[in-house]
């Protein structure tokens, strides 16, 4: 059974679809990302799960039983806000006690509560702050903390990262998945970071306007992507229309193959399947590595490389059949 | 020239040189004067007025049954006038925060924001017409033969009196209609600030409305009300219009200035009776900042 099921949800906003009869299932203890541009419909998913918004037509199961109709705050899920929505007037405790408070529990189990989830977001020397006089970091914890220490099935993450700097993106990212594998709850966190739903989720969801692309593993979206749009949405991609991969690999659709999978034939002795020659523009060096961009028939295409290329030299690049993934348009 | 406007500071003391001048010398300088005028007395014998400081006025300010009588005549109005606005603007603007009409939110802005575009004086005197034993109230009244409900209302003692236009009822009722508009602006404001995540984030917490309604929406619009009711018992505490051309002739602080200044030529006395309004609202402040109504700005 599903924590969470989407049955031909549509969602309109008067005359704009947001969502347009999506079907999705959400299993128990899954780190499941929505990934998706900006009003794709993502965060529309996000907020149907958590009862502020009513779909237009069909279903929402939570655990199973259909809750158009249960109000947000019998919902057993809770939300972690883009701009943390913490409450300015009351302390790092107070916030965190909140829902505690609501569903009336003792002050002793209160107190216990609060501070052990303190504890696992690491500030408990925080406790008596207002949200003013927090770090966006801070803020981002607490926030989190607030939200599971109700215990929710699941909990929804609305782009909980993006106000963040890189650096502190990264180690949240590591922080939240680890916070996520001990406590097992299911997580669904919408971003529209590519590389942040690879590294943290069990399964992604592509959106674009307002339907689901394709679901599968960071392996399977990045690997087998099974159109243009998530080809590339997700990494970098080289897209060959369809002219042209019938005449140059006999394969009647689109393909897409990979930057690291294009070689550069004075690399290597391989007996690569196909080898095509390409014009070198121009290269940015990126640190880890240099990266080229080729021309063929004036279409750009990427490759990568350790060594520099002089610019409008000519440059062999071999590829294996097995790395061309065919596209469905 | 340039290297004048390259000196970011004496830039800005200069542009705020003549706004500085004005606030220190009319604005705080009238104000020092009001309060060491206070301090002089007039001479009971000549009526002149003595330039030396002593509490003399401060002490027949307080000394005097009727003196202490205006004083709390005016504080009970300000109160209640105050706490009335509160009571009816609070609803008003949380309708107008909730109305998702288009078509209806500039007609609630322009019926709010209206009257505060005619005169005064012209709405003061619309009220007497509309209070007065021959107004508008009396005539309905009469049409719907209710006259003992009014005249009960107008047998309370102290408040009532011979007509709506002749009691404090009537004084109430026309402070109350004029400074409404000044609370229902900052409560309003306050609302309008408050962002809809925190509103949805205490439903996800698990808060129903109601509880939502007064955990966070009510705190956080406290700053809004104590910004309204700094208006409301302001103006009420130094108004003199409304209680000369309304009411029964019983003085309030701003008649009694009125006259001391005026007729009976005691500006001590004068400006000893206008320092009360700023010692109230200075208290007010403090306790207001004290209960931490401030705490959310």
């Amino acid at each position: 059974m599903f924590d969470i099921e989407f049955q031909n949800t549509t969602c309109k906003f008067q005359n704009f679809i947001a969502l347009d009869s999506i079907s999705l299932g959400v299993k128990s203890g899954e780190f499941f990302s929505l990934l998706g541009p900006s009003g794709s419909g993502k965060t529309t998913s996000l907020r149907l799960v958590a009862g502020f918004l009513q779909p237009t037509s069909g279903k929402i199961l939570i655990e199973g039983k259909e809750s158009s109709a249960i109000p947000p705050f019998k919902r057993n899920v809770n939300t972690v806000f883009q701009d943390y929505a913490l409450f300015p007037h009351l302390s790092v405790f107070e916030n965190i006690a909140y829902g505690l408070k609501i569903k009336k529990y003792d002050a002793v189990t209160i107190e216990k509560e609060v501070t052990s989830m303190l504890e696992m977001v690491q500030l408990p020397h925080l406790k008596d702050r207002k949200p003013s006089e927090l770090s966006g970091g801070q803020k981002q914890r607490i926030a989190l903390a607030r939200a599971l220490v109700n215990k929710p099935r699941v909990l929804l993450l609305d782009e909980p990262l993006s106000a963040l700097d890189l650096k502190l993106r990264q180690e949240m990212q590591i922080e939240l998945k680890e916070i996520q594998r001990k406590i097992g709850i299911t997580f669904i966190f919408v971003t529209h970071d590519q590389q942040e739903a690879l590294s943290m989720s069990n399964r992604i969801a592509i959106f674009n306007k307002g339907k689901i692309v394709q679901i599968g593993t960071p392996e399977e979206v990045y690997g087998e992507p099974t159109s243009e749009f998530v080809a590339t949405f997700v990494g970098e991609s080289n897209i060959f229309k369809k002219d042209m991969c019938e005449s140059l690999f006999g394969i009647s659709k689109s393909c897409m193959i990979r930057p690291e999978n294009l070689y550069f034939k004075s690399d290597s002795n391989e007996k690569f399947d196909f080898e095509i020659e390409f014009n070198s523009k121009d290269f940015i060096y990126t640190g880890i590595t240099m990266k080229h961009i080729l021309t063929y028939n004036n279409k750009d295409y990427l490759a990568y490389s350790q060594k520099k290329l002089e610019k409008n030299s000519k440059v062999i690049l071999g590829m294996y059949r097995k790395d061309l993934k065919p596209l469905n348009d | 020239m340039w290297k004048l406007y390259y000196n970011k500071k004496l830039t800005i003391f200069l542009l705020l040189l003549p706004l500085l001048l004005w606030l220190g010398i009319v604005y705080l300088g009238s104000l020092f004067t009001l309060l060491l005028n206070s301090f002089f007395r007039v001479d009971d014998f000549s009526g002149v007025i003595v330039r030396e400081v002593s509490l003399s006025t401060f002490k027949d300010l307080f000394g005097q049954r009727t003196n202490l009588d205006i004083i709390f005549r005016t504080v009970a109005m300000a109160s209640s006038v105050t706490i009335t606005c509160i009571l009816i603007a609070f609803p008003i603007a949380l309708f107008m925060y909730n109305n998702k009409n288009q078509f209806l939110k500039p007609i609630l802005y322009l019926g709010i924001m209206l009257p505060l575009w005619s005169s005064y004086l012209v709405k003061v005197y619309a009220w007497k017409l509309i209070l007065a034993k021959q107004g508008i109230v009396n005539y309905f009244v009469e049409l719907t033969s209710t006259g003992f409900i009014l005249d009960s209302i107008l047998s309370i003692p102290v408040i009532g009196g011979t007509s709506l236009s002749f009691s404090y009822i009537g004084i109430f009722l026309v402070f109350v209609y004029m400074w409404l508009p000044y609370m229902i602006i900052p409560i309003y404001a306050s609302l309008q600030r408050i962002p809809i995540n925190l509103i949805l984030a205490s439903e996800d917490l698990g808060a129903t409305p109601s509880k939502t309604f007064s955990k966070v929406i009510l705190p956080l619009v406290i700053p809004g009300v104590v910004a309204g009711s700094i208006f409301t018992f302001s103006l009420t505490l130094g108004d003199y219009i409304v209680p000369t051309i309304i009411g029964n002739s019983s003085y309030f602080i701003g008649m009694a200035v009125y006259t001391h200044q005026g007729t009976s030529g005691n500006i001590p006395l004068a400006a000893a009776f206008s320092i009360i309004p700023i010692v109230i609202m200075i208290i007010y402040l403090i306790l207001a900042k004290k209960i931490g109504a401030f705490d959310a700005l």
